[in-house]
């Protein structure tokens, strides 16, 4: 999975065009960004890249670039 | 060996319209979707895990109660940090005192703990009629304005009884425990580390949850990480200990937290949906009474039927978790 292709499937979670999701983008900032939808979020990652993220990682993600560079060593380039 | 199991669920009903009320921009269906849980039963003011038990119990026993010699109840919310609540039942069920009885303080794995118990009693000759009781009034520890613990859980009581001679086999244990994720899911002020004149601030989250260190705190993401980590290992490990396969285990009852976690664990485990059992949508997460709720459910409904195999798998706060193989007679 490419990082476009990871911005399109969490844009689809959040129910957010991906436009909207810059590296800046504050993740706070998004209603849907509650308890549900980073559990969505957590669900998509475990089944898109087959990975389970350390305790607490998710948490400390503050912007969609925390995520991104979270995820990187998963990602294709 | 399981001969009997016995639910009661208050008669009060808090629904998804009802909370939707509450929360602005959240619609019923909304719930729904995130949850699986359309209502759920709470207990009024007065109504304690003891009643709901109680109930549950009444409803098992019939002309059997003075043949109970052991006792057990599963609650994190008993009537007093002492005595015991499993007294109080013993007495108010008329059991006879040579009943022992004890409380154990376990959530969402507390049912399989519980089995694990009552089976080890039974074989081991230290009793030959177990009842084991599931209760818990999580709603009265629930703050108003937490939406993310109070669209999930409800309040309910079972009992189920367990005869020496005949019933229902269990075997295969698989039993787990990990400190590290207390904080995950906890009620902060409610011990001695804590005592409620400490003063703890009340905070609020991103999404206007209201967190008071006196009410349940649940880090739903943070618990949904953990059992992504638990249940694949707890069933793998069951199904080892019984030296069988998921293809010949005939249905699957996971505690139910809610729709959207079982559903991607079924998934992710390669568990046929027509094996797998949800039973949240009308009285919610009910912690320790979640699979005696379903088994109930699936006996009532004929689909569980005799010789049956069921995997019964429960897990979270603690973190704990335990899981073994049920087979139905």
């Amino acid at each position: 999975m490419t990082k476009t292709q990871l911005i399109e499937k969490l844009g689809g979670e959040l129910g957010i065009p991906p436009n909207k999701l810059s590296d800046s983008a504050t993740l706070a900032s998004f209603t849907a960004w509650d308890s549900m939808g980073r559990i969505a979020v957590l669900a998509m990652i475990d089944t898109e890249l087959g990975c389970e993220l350390p305790s607490g990682a998710l948490q400390k993600c503050k912007t969609v670039g925390d995520l991104v560079f979270l995820l990187a060593g998963k990602l294709e380039s | 060996m399981i001969s009997q199991i016995s639910c009661h669920l208050p008669n009060k009903i808090l629904s998804n319209d009802d909370l939707a009320r509450l929360y602005v921009g959240w619609t019923a269906e909304k719930i729904f979707e995130k949850t699986g849980i359309r209502e759920r039963r709470v207990v009024q003011d007065g109504e304690c895990a003891s009643d709901l038990a109680f109930a549950a119990a009444e409803r098992l026993f019939g002309e059997r109660k003075r043949e109970a010699d052991y006792l057990l109840f599963c609650t994190q919310t008993p009537d007093y940090l002492l005595p015991t609540t499993a007294c109080l039942l013993q007495h108010r069920l008329g059991l006879p005192t040579a009943c022992a009885a004890l409380d154990f303080n376990l959530g969402c794995s507390g049912y399989v703990y519980g089995l694990s118990l009552a089976n080890s009693l039974i074989l081991s000759g230290a009793a030959n009629r177990v009842v084991l009781l599931t209760a818990d009034t999580y709603t009265r520890l629930i703050h108003p304005q937490d939406k993310s613990t109070r669209t999930i859980f409800g309040d309910a009581g079972t009992a189920t009884l367990f005869c020496k001679e005949s019933g229902a086999r269990l075997h295969s244990f698989v039993l787990g425990s990990d400190g590290s994720g207390a904080e995950q899911l906890m009620v902060k002020t409610s011990g001695a580390r804590f005592p409620r004149s400490d003063a703890l601030p009340t905070t609020v989250d991103d999404s206007g949850n209201v967190h008071d260190p006196a009410c349940l705190y649940m880090n739903g993401p943070e618990i949904f990480n953990f059992t992504l980590k638990a249940v694949p290992n707890l069933v793998r490990e069951v199904l080892d200990k019984a030296g069988l396969s998921l293809d010949v285990i005939d249905m699957v009852i996971f505690h139910q937290a809610n729709a959207f976690m079982l559903e991607h664990l079924r998934r992710k485990l390669g568990i046929p949906s027509e094996k797998f059992v949800l039973n949240m949508e009308f009285c919610g997460n009910t912690v320790s009474s979640t699979i005696p709720l379903a088994l109930e459910a699936v006996v009532k409904t004929g689909r569980l039927r005799q010789g049956m195999k069921v995997l019964l798998a429960g897990f979270g706060v603690g973190y704990s978790w335990g899981g073994c193989i049920l087979e139905w007679n």
